[in-house]
């Protein structure tokens, strides 16, 4: 029997002894400390419908000129996210993105930009700048050359059957078999050569400040938040502990003191074919105000009986939230979560 | 459709340069006039076996008509941004504008661009 299959075997065995959920001591929303894709809009707790994504210097200047009006003022609503390579003449390439962390850096730097109306005062609006990145991610498929070799033969491929009968390409058959060809390159890559859980280190930081009466010329730093995301294997192919961890500060108001926050969580997963599970604690803490300090976990195992058909159970304050909206059925006491897709393992 | 005006009794460079962190392959073909079927006058996977990711061709003198295909195939990641610049060149001058085009894999694997030119 492997580790993989021992370790959810012994989690099994844990739920079907008769465990019971744990009471929480508070709730943690685990969503706070998960890197976003745009800090900024994240730190604003806004969900913009409309994203400006410019690929130029000219195209962003616009975009920001966009967000101010003609009295000198912040339009609420703006919502910029941009990848800064793409403004700046700095060449990128495959070969140096695979070879030096500085490319590989640069080229995964996310920059995003918001403004909303602010909390509490309607004439204000706050504004936020954000940055993210990749410090370390071995489960890239562009930095591994000989991955890419192999991706660049099955595109190969792709282009001698997706063609006209005058021997043009055939645009929309041609990208649809390249991505179906490397994705399974890709996939094959990282389940059966392991790398699913390679070491990664994601970060990503916003800057909060308020325009006072929306006057560009009335800023006022409100705080920040930073998010840090460490996947680190367990064993070559056996699991993956993920360490997950968002601070905060927020600025206080006419003397009043400055509070700071910290949520975060760490969850080890392991993974098989047929069999995985996780074990997960989170926790948060604040300098202030009421249920300052508040601890959850929870454990789940998943087993698949069928093809498409998968199994789960677990215990734990937040295992509901993991398996809500799933077909329960009741076993031997025991709550099962009926899914097509393993929803459990760690990736 | 891109016109370029070039002289057509002078050779052509051609100058591509590709900046992107995904796998490239990129086929440039062209059709002369009355000719039906697209010819490659040049291939490569960029990422392999041209490490700078700037392709330079040069072509004989190309008649009045004659349509250019500079196809690309982005590809190894989603949402992964790409950028890339065509520059016509006789002797030493500079033909046109250069053809710019930027984009991102957004939620596939590959993504799929062309540039299609016609000398005029």
């Amino acid at each position: 029997m492997s580790r993989a299959t021992c370790t959810a075997a012994a989690l099994l065995l844990l739920v079907a002894i008769g465990s019971r959920a744990l009471s929480a001591q508070g709730e943690v929303d685990a969503k706070r400390y998960v890197i976003p894709d745009a800090p900024a809009f994240t730190y604003l707790g806004a969900a913009p419908t409309s994203i400006a994504r410019p690929s130029a210097a000219r195209d962003l200047a616009l975009a920001v000129a966009e967000g101010i009006d003609s009295t000198g003022r912040a339009r609420r609503g703006l919502a910029i996210d941009v990848v800064p390579w793409l403004l700046f003449p700095k060449r990128v390439t495959n070969a140096g993105y695979r070879t030096r962390l500085g490319d590989f850096v640069y080229a995964n730097t996310q920059l995003s930009l918001g403004t909303t109306r602010s909390t509490g005062d309607s004439a204000s609006t706050d504004l936020a700048i954000g940055l993210k990145t990749n410090l370390a991610n071995g489960a890239d498929p562009l930095r591994d050359a000989a991955l890419g070799d192999r991706i660049d033969a099955a595109v190969a491929e792709c282009r001698t059957t997706s063609r006209t009968p005058e021997g043009r390409p055939d645009g929309a058959r041609l990208e649809d078999c390249a991505d179906r060809v490397v994705g399974d390159s890709v996939a094959r890559w990282l389940d059966e050569e392991g790398h699913w859980n390679d070491v990664a280190l994601t970060v990503a930081g916003a800057f909060g400040a308020r325009l006072t009466e929306s006057r560009i010329d009335q800023l006022v730093g409100r705080g920040g938040a930073v998010w840090a995301t460490l996947a680190l294997p367990v064993g070559a192919r056996f699991g993956q502990l993920l360490v997950q961890g968002r601070g905060d500060l927020l600025r206080g108001r006419r003397g009043a003191d400055d509070t700071t926050a910290f949520s975060g969580g760490a969850r080890l997963g392991v993974g098989a074919t047929n069999v995985n599970g996780f074990v997960e604690m989170v926790g948060s803490w604040r300098s202030a105000g009421v249920d300052r300090s508040t601890q959850q976990w929870s454990a789940g195992v998943e087993l698949r009986v069928a093809e498409a058909l998968w199994l789960s159970t677990g215990f734990g304050s937040r295992y509901d939230a993991l398996t809500s909206g799933n077909r329960a059925v009741l076993l031997a006491n025991v709550r099962w979560n009926t899914t097509s897709v393993p929803r459990l393992v760690a990736r | 459709m891109i016109d370029v005006d070039i002289d057509e009794g002078a050779p052509s460079r051609i100058d591509a340069v590709i900046d992107t962190p995904l796998r490239v392959n990129v086929e440039f073909l062209l059709r002369r006039p009355g000719d039906e079927r697209w010819t490659t006058f040049y291939a490569s996977r960029v990422g392999e076996e041209v490490p700078n990711q700037a392709v330079r061709t040069i072509l004989d003198a190309l008649p009045v008509g004659t349509q250019l295909l500079f196809t690309f195939v982005f590809s190894g990641a989603r949402k992964t941004a790409f950028r890339l610049s065509v520059v016509f060149a006789q002797g030493d001058a500079v033909v046109g504008e250069p053809i710019t085009l930027a984009g991102s894999t957004d939620d596939k694997m590959a993504a799929y661009r062309e540039v299609e030119v016609r000398i005029v």
